[in-house]
């Protein structure tokens, strides 16, 4: 058995690789994201975690919650309130935005969908 | 010797997809909130970050140019608008610019091939509804749509070597369901100018794809009616096309427990209620954008022989969660 062929050590070396290249894929592409991002008028206020438990007030514009793994608008002081209204969030690529005061709240990472309409 | 072609065959695989993954370009994305009342995601693959910055901020900036002009409802200093065009289109003939000119033509042509059920000279009516769905209040009357309906001939809009007149002097404009499509059309010209070649611009549900991913075509989730913002029902994967979505989901207010879309059907005067979305795919976002509201208000078998002019393919969603599509719409997964 100690007579390894050039063939064997390619082999062995071309599954380690690919075991490395689908690491990396699954890694990239779970869905539920990690940290999440805050812009105002198209700029990034911050990015934070979804781990941790915590409130951002955005600039005296909203208040974002950071609760149980999900992020949602606890307060706002736009007129129409619907970014109070949704759901809390937690896949990549989902968001919660405000018109009115242009603050946008996105979950980062990679998605299968690139844009949803 | 198969064991060592096949181990070579693996190695030359693995290789590959390591290095499909990185051809020196990143993948950036910005949203704007400031343009056409919506949300617009600019996301492409650029060199470095500054590249792409530079690029979405001219984009940027032609969308900003875009929106005011196309503005019914405000008039701006230096500039001569739609809302400015409406004011004095009655009484003489003015000159208008390129982008003005461009948009009105294809709105002509649009109310023409659907006999008015597309019409960009119905401003009058929709104007109603808009501010009803601006301001929460409550259903305008049957009179006032009536006396509205008077107002909206599109024949009555005359355009001529650049210049726009109103035969009737009460006609107003609203170009809401073409102007962002063109818009988006135009910022996907400007990141193309400043070097980017593959790129996704959604504008508020009007989606320009150019180029691929790395990892393949672009992919657009339409929206599931059912479900909060961001759910998607279906797939579809792009290369150089435009999708775009009319759905009464985007915009619309609800009044004695009934919910009324943006989109208004101008045979009934109402609100249209066929469908919660018509998804169209097409070469160009500017005939998406027409083609999706026209859509909106038509049979599936009269939308078809209209798409079939355009060269365009479509899915409509009913309320119940039914859906048609022509043949040619291939849905991903």
């Amino acid at each position: 058995m100690n007579k390894k062929t050039i063939a064997d050590i390619i082999l062995v070396c071309s599954v380690v690789l690919i075991a490395a290249v689908m690491l990396i894929v699954t890694t990239v592409n779970k869905k539920n994201g990690d940290k999440f991002e805050i812009s105002v008028g198209g700029r990034v206020y911050g990015t934070y975690s979804l781990s941790e438990d915590r409130t951002v007030d955005v600039d005296g514009l909203c208040v974002v919650r950071v609760k149980d793994g999900a992020v949602y608008m606890e307060s706002s002081t736009c007129k129409g309130g619907d970014c109070v209204k949704h759901k809390p969030i937690s896949k990549s690529g989902e968001s919660i935005i405000c018109l009115p005061n242009s603050v946008v709240i996105r979950v980062l990472g990679e998605t299968d969908a690139d844009a949803v309409i | 010797m198969k064991k060592l072609l096949a181990a070579v065959l693996i190695a030359i695989f693995s290789i590959s997809a390591l290095t499909s993954c990185g051809q020196g370009l990143s993948r950036f994305s910005v949203t704007y909130t400031d343009v056409f009342d919506t949300v617009t995601v600019i996301t492409a693959y650029a060199k470095s970050e500054a590249v792409f910055n530079k690029a979405a901020n001219a984009a940027h900036d032609e969308l900003l140019r875009l929106h005011k002009l196309y503005d019914i409802y405000n008039e701006y200093d230096g500039i001569t608008n739609l809302a400015t065009l409406n004011r004095l289109c009655g009484e003489s003939a003015q000159p208008v610019g390129k982008d003005i000119e461009i948009l009105i033509k294809s709105g002509l042509e649009y109310a023409a091939l659907t006999d008015g059920k597309l019409n960009i000279a119905a401003g009058n009516l929709t104007c109603l509804w808009h501010d009803c769905i601006a301001n929460g209040t409550g259903l305008p009357t049957d009179e006032a749509l009536i006396k509205a309906k008077e107002h909206i001939s599109y024949k009555s809009v005359k355009l001529e070597n650049g210049t726009l007149s109103f035969d009737d002097p009460k006609i107003k404009l609203d170009v809401g369901a073409t102007a962002k499509g063109y818009a988006a059309e135009r910022a996907a010209a400007v990141l193309e100018e400043n070097g980017i070649s593959d790129y996704l611009i959604n504008a508020g549900g009007n989606v320009v794809s150019k180029g691929k991913k790395p990892d393949g075509e672009w992919k657009i989730g339409i929206q599931d009616p059912a479900k909060q913002t961001g759910e998607y029902r279906f797939i579809v994967a792009v290369k150089d096309k435009s999708v775009v979505t009319s759905g009464s989901y985007e915009r619309f207010f609800e009044y004695g427990g009934k919910r009324y879309s943006h989109i208004i059907d101008l045979e009934k005067l109402y609100p249209s209620d066929r469908y919660v979305s018509v998804t169209v795919l097409c070469g160009s976002s500017a005939d998406g954008d027409a083609l999706s509201t026209a859509l909106f208000c038509m049979s599936v078998s009269d939308g078809k022989a209209l798409l079939k002019q355009k060269n365009a393919e479509a899915l409509w969603i009913y309320e119940n969660g039914e859906y048609e599509k022509t043949d040619g719409f291939k849905i991903y997964e």
